[in-house]
This record gives C-alpha cells, structure tokens and sequence, in this order.
C-alpha cells in the first residue's frame, strides 16, 4: 500500500468521533481527509493527527474527499512554541489561500517542512517567514525579481526602488521615497537569502505584505491578528 | 398525510442532536409519542423556554438566564484567580471535579485563523478589560492540548503578562491508571516537556 508524506493544515470533527483534516501532501498536494474513528477513546491517532506532524499516511477512496486508512508517524512533530507557533499557523493559512486542491507542489512541501524545522529550532522568525514567502511564489510561478532592476539593469544598494507587482524594482526618486520603496541593499539581500537587518527585515516585510496582498485579494490573512495585541495602539510584531 | 409529515419533520429535528442518527432519532420521535408523551412535553417546553432565556453571562460569558452566573454572582469565590476555558461544559466538568475556589471565563471557542476566529472572535477584548481592572493575580489556562489551544494558551499567557499577572497551564499528559507504553508519541512529548518538581527540597 502507497503511503504519502503529509502535514495538517487545519482540522476539525467530524461526525461523533471522527475527523475532518485538510491535508497537504508532497505527491498530491492539497485536499481534504476524513480520519474515521480516531477520536474514539481507544484510539491513539488523535494525538498524531495535529499540524506540524510530518506522517505518512495511506489514503482510500476516490471522491472529492478521501480516507485515510494507515496513519504512520515515525518523526516526531516539530514542537513549535511562543511566537513561533504563530507562525506555523501563518504558514497553513498562507498554503491554504495559495494553492488550489489536488496541484501538487513537491519543492513547496520541502519549502514548508524546512521551514518548520527552522521554526522549531529558534531561527529568527522574521527571517524564516521571509524566505519562505519569497520561495513559495517562486515555486508557484509568481517569483520575484530581486537581482535586478525590472529593465534588467543592476540594482544600486544605496538608491531606493518601488518594487512594481510583476514587474520588478523601479528606481524611484529620493522626494518619492515613503513606505512602500525600498533600498537596493535590501533587495540584494533578499535575492542571496543574507540575513537581515533590522531596517531591511521591515522593509522585506512590507515588500511581501504588498506583493501577498496582490495574490489573496482583498481579504487579509487572519492568522495576521496573533501577532497583534489585543490593544490596537501597540505596533505589528511580524 | 399532514402527520406523517409532522413525525418525519420531528425525527429530522431530533437529528441535530449530536450523535443522533436516523435510527436513533427515530426510536426517540416513536418512543415520545406511543409512551412518554407528558415526558415530550415537558422537554419541548423546556427547550422552548431555555432557547429563548439562555444567554452568556456579562462577565465570564457561560450560559446563564441571569445577567450574572452563579459562580460569578457569589461573592465568596476568589477574584484574585481566572481560570480560562473553552467552552461552558468545561467549567461544569472543572466545578463537579476539583475544589476551586476561583473564577472562569468562557471563550466559547479558540484562536483558529483558519477558522476566521481570531482574538476579538473569543472576546479577548472583554479578557482584557477585565485584567486591566487590576483584581486577578494569577491566570489559570485550561484550553484543550490541540495546536489551537496552545496557539491560545500562548495570546492569553502574553497578555497576562503584559499586566504582570502570573499565568499557570495546566498539565497534559498520561492518563492517570495509564501504561506509558499504550500512549501516543505527542501526548508522551507533551508529558515531558511538561514534567514538574518531584522530591522539594526542604
Ligand atoms: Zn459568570
């Protein structure tokens, strides 16, 4: 029996004792699942079947949602705590809003499983979401360019440039710069995967926020909202 | 065939019930009307008056037909500790299991972006006020051991701590009567990450 390497997106319960999970998968991508059973109180799958899990699960059934027959999780989750549990939920909400059912994307499952590990191990968080997104839209075929100028001249490090959506960066003058240009350094950076420093990962953030904001439309990412104080005075943390 | 409509409109009705199926729901609508039919009554009177009169209470949001609970409108237990649940059968559970002297709040949920449940969508808001008023000292956070609850756990513990107030978690792990080697890998995890102080010292 075919055994798929997978991770849950979201869960929910289904029915009396069972559950309804959407997956995402290396081989076959995105779709939903019904784990018949497992919240029973014999069964001890329940505990397995959480976000952030690598499993490897065998599926049955070919409706528009399948079962899963053989649930296997040898590695253990990746134990994301604090802020970087935020993120993990940020990463299913981004997978959930970028990819259609049944595409598979085998690099970006490897984008996410990284991503999780570095998550897991106290990365920078910033840092570790950035290069995610920047890579997930390169994986989608929505990659950005960042070595170059959108005519194909070199970038300066120290001019400024509004990044133009599927185009690429345009240099702007120094009396239009505002919050949506950036600096030349920064872009490079970006396009080497360096890290960040500080003024460059808020510029590398508001970059991927417009750009993000282009593909989701016009409803924002929920999961957005943790990293906010429930006092709307306090400022963004990521 | 006006009644033959109505007995099948009841067993559809009963289904919403959890954990009702058709069968079930069909023993219950047949068991009601040839032998219990006072029974019936008194339950459609019942759910007709607890639909209409049940709210949430001002403060700690469980179900209640008063403005205030009743553990909240007694004025014995302590102000000083919160305990934070999910849902209002969690506190029914808590009260009918251990002796504690404090206070709740219901969520009536948890944090789920992708859900469409965020921070406002569980009436962090009113949590807030409420730490801010300056009278709980300690927070005692009993959401469920899922992703979500810990995700939540996690938003309250920071805001918690934003005030300077003590956040405690209750513990997660093997079941008591239970054999490590019949329990699975992440509730294992969880018990050791979590493991507390054996032998104090004196
Ligand atoms: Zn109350």
């Amino acid at each position: 029996m075919q055994l798929y390497e997978c991770y849950i997106l979201h869960r929910r319960d289904y029915r009396n004792s069972s559950l309804l999970l959407e997956i995402f998968s290396k081989e076959l991508g995105r779709f939903p699942a019904i784990a018949k059973g497992v919240k029973s109180n014999r069964s001890k799958k329940q505990g397995e079947l959480q976000c952030f899990h690598p499993l490897q699960l065998g599926l049955a059934g070919r409706g528009e949602i399948r079962n899963i027959t053989t649930i296997d999780s040898e590695r253990r989750p990746y134990m994301l705590t604090g802020t970087a549990l935020y993120c993990g939920l940020y990463l299913s909400e981004l997978l959930m809003r970028m990819t259609a059912r049944n595409d598979p994307h085998p690099v970006l499952f490897e984008q996410y499983e990284q991503t999780l590990a570095e998550l897991a191990q106290g990365a920078l968080l910033d840092h570790a979401l950035r290069y995610f997104e920047i890579g997930m839209l390169e994986t989608l075929g929505y990659g950005l360019l960042l070595n170059c100028q959108a005519t194909g001249e070199p970038l300066q490090p120290d001019l400024h440039y509004h990044y133009k959506i599927e185009h690429g960066p345009v240099p702007v003058t120094g009396q239009r710069r505002d919050r949506s240009t950036l600096r030349g350094s920064t872009l490079l950076a970006l396009s080497r995967a360096e890290p960040l420093e500080r003024v460059a990962a808020q510029e590398a953030k508001r970059l991927m926020r417009s750009v993000l904001a282009h593909y989701l439309g016009t409803k924002p990412l929920k999961s957005r909202e943790l990293f906010r104080p429930i006092k709307p005075s306090l400022s963004d943390k990521i | 065939m006006a009644q033959a409509n109505l007995l099948n409109e009841l067993i559809a009705g009963l289904r919403c019930l959890p954990g009702v199926g058709q069968k079930t729901a069909q023993r219950m609508a047949y068991y009601l009307l040839e032998r219990d039919r006072e029974g019936g009554r008194q339950l459609a009177h019942l759910l007709d008056a607890s639909m209409e009169k049940i709210g949430h209470c001002q403060q700690c949001r469980t179900l209640t037909e008063a403005e205030l609970c009743n553990i909240c409108a007694n004025g014995s237990r302590d102000a000083s500790l919160l305990c934070i649940v999910e849902t209002p059968a969690e506190v029914a559970i808590l009260e009918q299991s251990i002796d504690y002297s404090g206070r709740y709040f219901v969520l009536g949920g948890r944090l789920s972006p992708l859900d469409g449940i965020g921070p406002k969508e569980i009436g962090l808001d009113q949590l807030d006020k409420r730490l801010a008023e300056g009278e709980v000292k300690e927070i005692i956070l009993a959401t469920n051991p899922t992703v979500e609850g810990e995700v939540t756990a996690q938003y309250i513990g920071e805001m918690a701590k934003g005030y300077s107030i003590r956040a405690t978690r209750i513990a997660h792990g093997v079941p008591l009567g239970g054999e490590l080697e019949y329990v699975d890998g992440g509730t294992l995890l969880h018990a050791f990450a979590g493991r507390a102080e054996f032998m104090q010292e004196r």
